[in-house]
């Protein structure tokens, strides 16, 4: 279906420059991999003191857009497209402010940050272009593609891994539940398209801040949270007793400043 | 010295005025603003997700630079919402435009004043608060018509539960006041901004940026997305 749908719209694009120009020329185009990178999941130090190693970062997402910045032509043009298939989200301020969308991922994927494995999640089409960012939602794991057992069913995302500090240990797992439909803008994205433009779009999770020092585990003070003492943390939906670390957690991770998109040649 | 060129030009253009095949009528637009029954009566506990019911004294506002069919109006005093008008909105300005279908339009919402209480289970909150950044509302999304020797109408329409709203960027936001009561840490009744600004979001929802980190901050966010323009029409809001 969503194969369908970008070829409907590069189909359009090339229509509609047609139109307007009265020779047919085609949108300038490319096909790149987009490859879950784990090279960001290192281990941290947070504000508090733990030292964090991650173990487990498994990701719900769907509908991977890249961004322009400015109105440039093609990206108006591809608005026209965007608006006559999709109504454009005009609800409030952080809708598409990273730009025009021109180029696009579509479809739901499970992205597993923890293993190194660096799969790829399927080829996004960009028209040529200098891009600026990169959006898409947070989703809910679904029991068609999961074990009914597992924990990421019906929630966003599940991170597991150790806090370390004064010779104390803990194993944490964070379960994440975001809103329905919740739309993360604005991840880093920098990158000039050509139209020869060649190897891979790497989606990364940074469990630091590239660009400032903070880490997606500050304000989390783990001793506090081992609430018996048995060295075992676990931070979900529905549990007063860890709601404000969690609430803390999940506006970090819905945060743009923990995810990048770099094009490797 | 006009050339040869430029007379005909505008002997052309006078004649196609004389005959009436181009040339636009003209007509008037009244520009109104509406704060809806939310803001003139309140919003009722049945309309909030945590059983609270606010009402607004006062919900002034001060509109600058509204522009229909690329013309502007002159800047008004502020006009308080709060102030019942029975559906038919405050008249904030009657601009001549040429006659037609006009879109683009858009203002600046350069400040509120929003005080009220908000009441549960006996217990009586209230709030008195000043946001003075400005917003730039442009490409609203509505189309103005207006017939030859005619008017047609234009609203501001300010949505104020939007203060309330638990996120910034979800497109259906529950409609809370309790994290807002719960800020008031000395328990006067008074919600004031230092306290806001002293209270964490809680289960809150401010978006992708992660620069917002208490409710003021917060709430000067929400700000910036009370305008509309005709009811529920949206507009590109912007920080000026």
């Amino acid at each position: 279906m969503a194969e369908l749908r970008t070829i409907y719209i590069l189909g359009a694009t090339a229509l509609l420059t047609s139109s307007a120009c009265g020779d047919p020329v085609e949108a300038p185009r490319v096909e790149l991999p987009v490859i879950v990178d784990s090279s960001g999941v290192v281990p941290v130090t947070t504000d508090l003191g733990y030292s964090v190693e991650v173990t487990e970062a498994r990701v719900a997402i769907s509908d991977l857009v890249f961004t322009v910045a400015g109105e440039a032509d093609v990206a108006s043009l591809w608005r026209r497209l965007s608006d006559a298939l999709v109504p454009r989200a005009w609800a409030h301020p952080g809708h598409f402010s990273g730009g025009e969308v021109t180029g696009e991922l579509r479809g739901d994927f499970l992205v597993d940050w923890g293993t190194g494995n660096n799969p790829e999640l399927g080829r996004a089409t960009l028209i040529a272009g200098t891009y600026t960012a990169a959006n898409f939602i947070f989703d809910r794991g679904s029991s068609g593609s999961l074990d009914a057992s597992d924990v990421l069913v019906g929630r966003t995302a599940v991170f597991s891994g150790t806090a370390q500090k004064d010779g104390q240990t803990f194993n944490f797992t964070i379960v994440v539940e975001s809103p329905e439909g919740r739309v993360l803008i604005g991840v880093p994205f920098e990158a000039s398209v050509g139209e020869a433009a060649a190897g891979t779009l790497r989606l990364r999770l940074e469990t630091q801040d590239p660009f400032e020092s903070d880490t997606l585990f500050d304000g989390l003070d783990f001793a506090s949270l081992d609430g018996d003492g048995d060295g075992q943390v676990r931070v979900e939906p529905g549990s007063a007793e860890v709601e404000d670390a969690y609430n803390a957690f999940r506006r970090e991770f819905q945060t743009h400043d923990y995810y990048t998109v770099r094009h490797e040649e | 010295m006009r050339t040869p060129t430029q007379i005909l030009c505008t002997a052309s253009f006078v004649l196609a005025s004389a005959c009436g095949d181009d040339a636009p009528g003209l007509g008037a637009v009244n520009v109104t603003v509406y704060g809806e029954e939310f803001i003139e009566d309140g919003i009722p506990a049945e309309e909030m997700g945590d059983g609270w019911a606010v009402t607004f004294t006062r919900f002034a506002v001060t509109i600058d630079e509204v522009t229909v069919a690329g013309v502007r109006a002159a800047n008004v005093a502020p006009i308080d919402l709060a102030v019942g008008t029975s559906g038919a909105g405050h008249p904030v300005a009657t601009l001549d435009v040429p006659s037609g279908t006009h879109s683009g339009s858009g203002y600046i919402l350069s400040r509120a004043e929003v005080a009220g209480t908000a009441n549960k289970d006996g217990v009586t909150k209230t709030f008195d608060w000043v946001f003075d950044q400005k917003t730039v509302y442009t490409a609203c999304e509505t189309s103005t018509d207006v017939p030859d020797g005619g008017d047609g109408n234009f609203e501001i329409t300010v949505h104020g539960d939007h203060f309330f709203f638990d996120s910034l960027v979800s497109e259906e936001p529950q409609v809370l006041f309790q994290a807002l009561a719960d800020a008031d840490q000395d328990g006067d009744g008074v919600i004031a901004r230092s306290e806001l600004e002293g209270a964490g979001l809680g289960a809150y929802d401010p978006g992708s940026s992660g620069d917002i980190d208490n409710l003021w901050a917060y709430l000067v966010a929400q700000s910036s997305n009370l305008g509309h323009v005709d009811g529920e029409g949206h507009c590109e809001p912007s920080a000026e």
